[in-house]
């Protein structure tokens, strides 16, 4: 039954309504059980249900189908390039073949950047570039731990001081993969050419005797980089680990990738209370004190209490020195109320801080305090 | 090519963000990008060098014969010159230079494979 009826479905797939009918009768009547002739009326009952539809264009579409179907228009291609075929002209056959394929191998002078295509089929072109049988062999050897990429720059040193020899190396690419420790993989056609270029190589004196032999379908998972770092993004929350703002929370302001660094929101570390300026004893000293991490920040203090003088000098077109006590100048920004701190990546720990962030506004807020009073100041002098 | 195109050092690495070639940051900015130098004018300009490289890149791949490598070919330096390259750079060109590149007819394609 059930594959009767599935068999129907495909029918109704594949025929107009009238076709069907014509079909079925002699498909029911010369069938083996009767039982199955009920159930088609059955069906057909359905049918009737769905010419409604069929009214409201749900159904039949074959009225906007119609037109050139693929046959016509393949028969119109034939005979256009039968006529050319025919034509024993071979220049007149040689402009035909140009004009049908010739445009899509246009070389450009920029051509050398790669492949002009549109970057959404990007994946498509990529695909087109699997190794194919004509194509060189990778093979994997061994190398001295460490020294894999310092191996490359060698083997590339190497080849150029070969290149104009009576035996130049015949191996076409060495690559380093980052991750993969104590090996690197090198390309060339047969291995006999591998073994010959790294002769001599002390980095490579392991893997002298033997190289693994990259199967073809792995081929395209050796130059896949995978980055376990996970992406810090605008307004996530960090920790410094290390550096003068070690174990304070910040907030990172953008990434710049291309510089492996980023630029962070945080609170300066300034010590209001340690007198400065005329204040300022000899036992104090000079230089940076001891910060302590920025905790309890959260009561307004008095930045000028100790001493701390504003200079007029440093102001400047994004932000405003406050010297203190001619230690270290703060930038702060007195829209963003911000140090901004160039980090190096590593140096964080990427969490986001969730709970931290109250925490965050509320020693924002006493800043914002300490900040009006600053710009009071600022306005009197 | 010779012996100017391959870093002098392993530290101070750069790639090239269009390109990906690697040199040392003073090899940019003594002789340029040997691919892209027409357009990215890095020699002599330590600012382009900042701009156009990067010091985020992951692997390296010594090309000695582009022509008819398959890696040069997958990874779409086949047509440059020989070199160390990077199999994947991080950042992105600046949207001025991506202009200038587009001006001239070329697209500029980021060279960051990587999958995170």
């Amino acid at each position: 039954m059930d594959l009767r009826e599935e068999y129907y479905e495909e029918d109704k797939e594949e025929y107009g309504r009238s076709q069907r009918k014509k079909k079925k009768k002699p498909r029911f009547g010369g069938g083996f059980i009767i039982d199955e002739a009920e159930v088609d009326d059955e069906v057909e009952e359905e049918e009737e249900w769905e010419e409604g539809a069929e009214e409201l264009g749900i159904v039949g579409n074959e009225i906007e189908e119609r037109g050139l179907t693929a046959r016509d228009i393949e028969m119109h291609y034939r005979g256009n390039t039968d006529s050319v075929w025919n034509s024993e002209k071979g220049n007149e056959f040689e402009e035909y073949l140009r004009k049908k394929y010739g445009d899509k191998c246009i070389t450009g002078t920029s051509d050398h950047l790669g492949d002009r295509r549109v970057q959404s089929s990007d994946y498509i072109t990529q695909q087109t570039l699997l190794p194919g049988v004509k194509d060189p062999n990778l093979w994997m050897v061994k190398c001295r731990v460490g020294e894999e990429k310092a191996t490359v720059v060698y083997m590339m040193r190497k080849y150029i001081a070969y290149q104009f020899s009576s035996q130049p190396l015949k191996i076409k690419s060495v690559i380093a993969v980052e991750g993969v420790k104590g090996y690197i993989y090198v390309e060339a056609y047969k291995q006999p050419h591998v073994k010959e270029a790294i002769l001599n190589v002390t980095n490579l004196k392991m893997g002298q005797w033997k190289q693994q032999l990259v199967p073809f379908k792995e081929m395209t998972d050796v130059l896949r980089v995978v980055k376990q770092q996970d992406g810090l993004k605008e307004k996530q929350w960090v920790r410094l680990r290390r550096g003068m703002y070690k174990d304070d929370i910040a907030q990172v302001d953008y990434v710049e990738l291309a510089q492996n660094q980023v630029h962070l929101k945080l609170l300066p570390r300034i010590d209001y209370t340690r007198p400065r300026g005329a204040l300022r004893s000899s036992k104090s000293g000079r230089g940076l004190s001891v910060l302590q991490p920025n905790v309890s920040s959260t009561t307004p203090v008095d930045i000028f209490s100790g001493g701390t003088r504003v200079r007029r000098d440093l102001l400047c077109e994004s932000g405003t020195g406050i010297e203190t006590g001619s230690t270290s100048i703060f930038k702060v920004r007195l829209l963003l109320l911000v140090v901004v701190a160039v980090v190096c990546t590593a140096d964080l720990s990427a969490h986001v801080y969730h709970a931290t962030e109250e925490q965050w506004t509320k020693r924002l807020a006493s800043l914002l305090i300490i900040i009006s009073i600053f710009v009071f100041h600022l306005c009197l002098s | 090519m010779s012996m100017e195109t391959i870093p002098k050092d392993l530290r101070g690495l750069r790639a090239c963000l269009v390109c990906s070639l690697i040199k040392t940051f003073d090899q940019f900015e003594y002789d340029g990008c040997d691919n892209c130098d027409e357009f990215l004018r890095m020699k002599n300009n330590r600012d382009n060098v900042y701009d156009c490289t990067s010091s985020n890149f992951d692997g390296m791949i010594a090309v000695m014969s582009p022509q008819d490598s398959w890696v040069c070919k997958w990874q779409r330096i086949n047509r440059f010159t020989k070199g160390v390259y990077a199999i994947s750079v991080s950042g992105r060109l600046p949207a001025g230079v991506v202009r200038e590149m587009k001006s001239r007819g070329i697209v500029y394609r980021p060279r960051d494979t990587s999958q995170k």
